[in-house]
């Protein structure tokens, strides 16, 4: 499959994270799918400039995204899926896309967020996104680093 | 087992190792020291913590900057097998190293390899051409 994995990080795109995850997955694409990225000259200019210089960037709309996957556009490479919040997610299945599992890698804590470990608070709305998506067959994990113990996301 | 030991003139190093630990997460085989910031000699602060690695141990000292008084100490600590000391150090390249898997050696070859991409990483941003690719997707 295309997609190699798929990680909701409220922050997209960063630093030595990025590099960890596109290095062990050798990820050839990094794929950030959002609306309000999509519309930002200044934001598409920063997750250019935090991707490695060997990997190609695609930062595009939840429903652009999806039309893109569907048509294969994709195949044959490795892509990282990196998108904000389990709702977002939730969007994109909604296109019709499949999605297997995702790694809950950053969610900064809102108010009256849980908090779930370290890096990853999650709302109501986030919880109950994260339970549909379980219900859609969706592994959800909470897994550091690529080296890390996978977390299952206990709801 | 291999260890990482940072030490700096003043709290760098503890700076550095709250940076470290927020993108790896808590680390045991991580350890610093921050000197000047109370009566203590170079000697008194550092000499406890060498003691205590065991002699298999492959000990990885990071060091602020080259000409000062904290690298300089280390100096004679190069003779001794399976010890490493790295100056002038950045974020990116404490990562990296740290990032290096255990069973592979940490040789002269590997290390230049790391410092030299750090190096890289020094850049002047306002001189930065972004360059985009033909497989780029950004519109």
């Amino acid at each position: 499959m295309a997609i190699v994995h798929v990680r909701i990080d409220d922050r997209l795109i960063h630093g030595q994270v990025a590099m960890i995850w596109t290095n062990s997955l050798s990820a050839t694409r990094i794929m950030v799918v959002d609306d309000d990225a999509s519309k930002s000259d200044l934001i598409k200019m920063s997750l250019k400039l935090a991707t490695p210089t060997s990997v190609s960037l695609s930062v595009l709309t939840i429903e652009k995204a999806a039309g893109r996957i569907l048509s294969g556009a994709y195949e044959g490479q490795r892509v990282l899926l990196v998108i904000k919040s389990p709702e977002n997610l939730l969007k994109l299945i909604k296109y019709g896309v499949l999605i297997e599992s995702a790694n809950i890698g950053n969610q900064a804590p809102k108010v009256a967020s849980k908090q779930l470990n370290d890096t990853v608070s999650l709302t109501a709305e986030s919880l109950e996104a994260c339970k549909l998506l379980r219900k859609l067959d969706v592994m959800l994990t909470l897994k550091r680093l690529p080296t890390s113990e996978t977390a299952e996301v206990i709801l | 087992m291999r260890h990482y030991l940072i030490v700096t003139h003043g709290k760098m190093a503890d700076g550095m190792a709250q940076s470290i630990e927020m993108v790896l997460g808590k680390r045991n085989d991580l350890k610093w020291l921050c000197a000047y910031v109370d009566g203590k000699s170079l000697f008194d602060l550092i000499h406890p913590v060498i003691e205590n690695y065991e002699a298999s141990d492959e000990i990885v000292v990071f060091t602020d900057i080259s000409h000062g008084s904290v690298n300089q100490f280390f100096v004679k600590y190069l003779k001794e097998s399976n010890f490493h000391v790295i100056t002038g150090i950045n974020l990116a390249l404490v990562l990296s190293i740290m990032l290096l898997p255990d069973h592979a050696p940490l040789d002269a070859e590997t290390i230049e390899t790391e410092i030299e991409f750090a190096r890289e990483q020094i850049m002047y941003m306002n001189a930065q051409v972004v360059n985009i690719s033909p497989d780029d997707e950004l519109d």
